[in-house]
């Protein structure tokens, strides 16, 4: 967007050349209707169509005034508002390191403005001492205020600004917010809320939001992306919310979706069994996502053998793919036979997950590649395996004659 | 809050493209009696390393015309520089991490960062 300043005026002039333009053509229409019907002569067609070219032309050159003059005006506008945003830096600085006094009276939008972003930017007992600043401040009442906007882009941009300062006491208005008819807004207030939380202590209040969270998280119905990315932003607080929702029984597929995969991506083991419980699921997406979990986590404990087993045979491609990822953490006396299986399988991206969990699970898994790679009963498996081994740089001289580096 | 340092005099590099961030650093680190110089992006951070010596080098990940691991390739790679580099980044990740600890980075700070730990670290880290 080449814009950030003065929406209103170049609203009202797009809409003018619209309207300009509408105008000249629907006269040109109309000339020309007559002149069909030989109602009027040809000069006054040419006068109207020179006159609809000059309006044109007109707009046109209004149009480029306008932005060239917007850049020549915004340019140096934009580097005084920066100038302004770096002195409330410096100066917020020296307020958190006891080196200026607090400011008093009412703080302008550039002091709102770089007090958030330094907020964003602090962790530990340095960001708890500057939240505490900023409600002593209360500088987060204006954004509460506007949560209750009925423009959304207002309670967007408020939800935005709270997501920064992650002022403890935004919690409860946000958690309403995360019920906002807009599936938008409800994101950013669930972001909100993930990343005050992740800097709450980890006590009885803490277990308690977290409680309300998982409520709300189950009642904003986002789509599993948007729910994955709150979740991986609570941080440190994200195990208390998953234990939270994993309890409930039934909680809708895309969240269960989202926890696993955050289980996975922030390496939480101590949710491996919540993980190896869904490999079963009856939700294709939910077994994928429970079945990278563990491959992420690098554990396949023995309660995980038969359900991996199971799901290298299930009738979804992705889901074999990752039952044949999260293989090669099984114990290999039980990981290679199935794996050297599913080597055969009509999915090209299920014969390599094969073929390079194999390659992770030492001499056992390769010296099946290197036999797979001679006389697997299968060519495309045989090729696989192969190629997996030229990729990982590893050389047998007992390859076969027709093995080369396009295999 | 106070901020303490050891005023280890070192010439620092900082290459961020947020100008709040890296004006903080700038706060943080100066007081201390550290020179620092900030570059905005890739090219104008390899440029500030060819032109002189850094005893350290902080470096943000996702940088408006690449990335940040291209400087931390070309410091150890092309200058064969062995200076400390403190890789700041937005992602816990551990990937992320891994592939910035396999080209050398000394050390891996997640964002948002506490300042003082940061301070301690590049004391530590130059002393």
């Amino acid at each position: 967007m080449w814009r950030r300043f003065a929406d209103i005026p170049y609203t009202l002039l797009v809409f003018g050349i619209f309207m300009l333009e509408l105008v000249g053509l629907g006269t040109l229409i109309w000339t020309f209707a007559l002149r069909t019907g030989q109602l009027v002569p040809d000069v006054f067609v040419e006068q109207t169509l020179i006159a609809a070219t000059a309006i044109t032309a007109l707009g046109l050159l209004l149009l480029t005034a306008y932005i060239l003059a917007y850049h020549v005006l915004s340019v140096p506008r934009e580097r005084r508002r920066q100038q302004r945003l770096e002195t409330w830096t410096d100066r917020w600085f020296g307020v958190l390191f006891s080196t200026e006094p607090t400011p008093t009276g009412r703080l302008g939008a550039d002091a709102t403005a770089a007090a958030f972003e330094i907020r964003e930017r602090l962790k530990g007992s340095e960001g708890k001492e500057f939240s505490r600043l900023l409600e002593e401040l209360r500088l987060g009442e204006p954004l509460l205020d506007r949560l209750r906007s009925f423009r959304l882009t207002t309670r967007l941009s408020a939800l935005d600004g709270l997501a920064k300062a992650r002022l403890p006491g935004s919690i409860g208005p946000l958690m309403r917010a995360m019920l906002d008819p807009n599936p938008v807004a409800r994101f950013m207030a669930g972001r909100a809320v993930a990343r005050t939380m992740s800097e709450m202590p980890p006590d009885a209040r803490r277990d308690e939001v977290a409680l309300t969270f998982a409520r709300a998280l189950e009642l904003a119905a986002l789509p599993p992306g948007a729910s994955g990315e709150i979740l991986l932003l609570l941080e440190d607080a994200a195990p208390v919310v998953l234990a939270a929702l994993f309890l409930d029984g039934r909680l809708p597929a895309p969240l269960v979706r989202a926890a696993l995969d955050v289980v996975g991506r922030h390496r939480l083991r101590e949710f491996t069994d919540e993980a190896v419980s869904r490999i079963t699921y009856r939700d294709r997406e939910v077994r994928a996502a429970a079945l990278r979990a563990l491959a992420r986590l690098g554990i396949a404990p023995p309660q995980a053998s038969d359900p991996i087993v199971i799901a290298l045979n299930d009738d979804t491609e992705f889901v074999r793919v990752q039952a044949a990822r999260a293989a090669a953490y099984l114990p290999p006396e039980v990981a290679v036979p199935v794996l050297q299986g599913s080597m055969g399988d009509s999915s090209w991206w299920v014969r390599r997950a094969s073929a390079e969990s194999l390659l992770k699970l030492g001499p056992k898994g390769i010296g099946t590649l290197w036999a797979a790679a001679n006389k697997h009963p299968d060519v495309f498996a045989g090729d696989m395996a192969a190629q997996v081994l030229l990729d990982a740089g590893i050389k047998a001289p007992q390859f076969g004659s027709g093995l080369s580096e396009t295999a | 809050l106070r901020l303490e340092s050891k005023k280890a005099m070192s010439a620092i590099l900082v290459v961020d493209d947020d100008p709040i961030s890296a004006r903080l650093l700038e706060l943080t680190l100066t007081p201390g009696g550290h020179q620092v110089e900030v570059a905005r992006d890739v090219s104008s951070g390899q440029r500030a390393l060819l032109a002189g010596h850094h005893d350290l080098l902080i470096l943000d990940i996702f940088l408006p015309d690449g990335s940040g691991l291209e400087i931390l390739r070309f410091l150890r790679e092309d200058l064969k520089q062995a200076i400390p580099v403190i890789v700041l980044s937005g992602h816990r990740q551990e990937d992320f991490a891994d592939r910035a600890t396999k080209l050398g980075a000394t050390q891996y700070v997640t964002k948002p960062f506490s300042l003082r730990d940061l301070l301690a670290e590049v004391d530590r880290l130059t002393g």
